[in-house]
């Protein structure tokens, strides 16, 4: 008896040799290397506690600048258009000059998450793109190639007046986001996870792509454009156990 | 760095050196890619085979992606204190169950020796003793066997020749007794010897 366990244990050693394909590990060793790139960047759009804490930052040193600087009347040149946010003047003009030095700031994507379809109609005069995806995920799963992002280099409150009048044309787009739930050589393989998605009222899209000559079919949902609706559609997933990769790809 | 070692290897290689799975896992975490490389090398060929004999090749992919996914997900909680390779097998038993729940199908939790009667015809209808006795088709026969195993026997005999797991780490990875993983194993083996033809068994050529 313990011959033949040796017999088959040793013939199952010499029987087992399958490896993943190339694209599996492409696709995990992307996942691990965005993984750690985006907790180092923080990308795509931001850490939140970083953004409270740079807003604290701000906002501390926004105060002493208007107590030290209260004689020049630094404040009466920028024009209270901040509707709904009478109360924290300071805070909302220092948070505008903190977007202007650093285009990619979460505070920024806040306030253009606000209103996404106003935002992405912005001039290009007064708001020169750079920054993040702004758009809900039902827009984007009715048109989903025409993503804006825009960070302004103008007065913000300018271009914050700027933002909701205008009905000029959407700006180029930079980036698109998905959450890559599944590679898979055999198609056979996609109708179920299609449907889980679909199931959850997220927007997938199945292309093909070709790795190493081998042709494989993607699984994605997205695109987004919203720091909400990534987060959003990430919670949803991690509710289902489906597990994904973020991917961006440009335009 | 790519250090492609077998499951094996690694498995031995653990433990106090510095490139042992876990400590790649913590290195990992702290956002060394060289080190994820290196961990994904020593258990790649293990984890797929593991989905490939239990599932179809498509569902095999998406299972071995879910699990890396896994991984990466949790690799802030990641303690030293859990073996690496029995998190990683426990991952995939429980996300390999999780599929046959979502799938409509129940796992096969055998009396184990009813079972193994019951498949006692596998793979042992009439064939040439000669046809059998080449070692392609020895292969072909014993893969075949594995795959129709009764789910738990074939997962806890996947987590010795492929994950290179004790029988304790057996255990633990399927929230199983050790004295009953002993058990499915034990039967895994019975059913494998009664079912393969006897030419196979003989032939030690392929060693």
């Amino acid at each position: 008896m313990t011959d033949s366990n040796e017999r088959i244990t040793s013939l199952y050693r010499h029987a087992s040799r399958e490896e993943p394909p190339a694209a599996l590990d492409h696709a995990v060793l992307q996942q691990a290397r965005q993984a750690v790139k985006r907790r180092r960047a923080a990308a795509p759009f931001g850490n939140p506690w970083m953004a409270t804490g740079s807003l604290v930052t701000v906002c501390l040193v926004g105060v002493l600048l208007v107590s030290l600087l209260s004689e020049r009347n630094i404040t009466n040149g920028i024009p209270d258009v901040m509707e709904n946010e009478a109360g924290v003047e300071h805070s909302a003009d220092e948070s505008d000059r903190q977007r202007e030095t650093s285009p990619g700031s979460p505070a920024l994507l806040k306030e253009y998450s606000l209103d996404s379809r106003q935002e992405l109609r912005a001039p290009a005069p007064a708001a020169e793109v750079a920054g993040r995806p702004v758009e809900d995920a039902a827009e984007s799963r009715s048109t989903p190639f025409d993503s804006a992002t825009v960070t302004g280099k103008a007065a913000a409150p300018q271009r914050s007046q700027q933002l909701k009048k205008s009905d000029e044309p959407l700006l180029a787009v930079r980036e698109f986001h998905y959450l890559q739930t599944g590679l898979f050589r055999d198609p056979a393989s996609i109708p179920t996870l299609r449907a889980r998605l679909a199931a959850a009222g997220l927007a997938v899209v199945v292309d093909e792509v070709s790795v190493d000559g081998t042709r494989w079919h993607r699984v994605r949902v997205g695109p987004f454009r919203t720091r909400q609706a990534l987060e959003h559609a990430r919670q949803q997933l991690e509710g289902l156990g489906i597990a994904y990769t973020l991917e961006t790809s440009g335009e | 760095v790519h250090v492609v070692v077998s499951a094996e290897a690694g498995r031995n290689a653990m433990s106090t050196e510095a490139d042992s799975d876990e400590a790649l896992m913590l290195r990992y975490a702290d956002g060394d890619m060289a080190a994820f490389q290196s961990l994904y090398q020593r258990h790649r060929g293990g984890l797929y085979r593991y989905f490939l004999r239990q599932s179809d090749a498509g569902t095999c992919e998406e299972l071995f992606q879910d699990v890396w996914a896994r991984v990466i997900q949790a690799r802030k909680r990641y303690r030293q204190t859990a073996r690496f390779s029995t998190w990683l097998y426990t991952l995939a038993h429980n996300r390999l169950v999780d599929h046959w729940r979502q799938t409509g199908r129940r796992p096969l939790f055998e009396n184990d020796m009813d079972a193994c009667e019951q498949m006692n015809g596998v793979g042992t209808s009439p064939s040439d003793p000669l046809r059998l006795a080449d070692l392609r088709d020895c292969i072909e026969q014993l893969l075949a066997l594995v795959g129709s195993l009764p789910d738990i026997q074939r997962q806890a005999f996947l987590l010795k020749h492929e994950a290179g797991l004790t029988l304790a780490q057996i255990a633990e990875a399927m929230q199983a007794r050790t004295e009953t993983t002993k058990s499915r194993l034990r039967y895994a083996m019975n059913h494998l010897r009664a079912a393969m033809p006897p030419e196979c068994l003989e032939n030690s050529d392929h060693d």
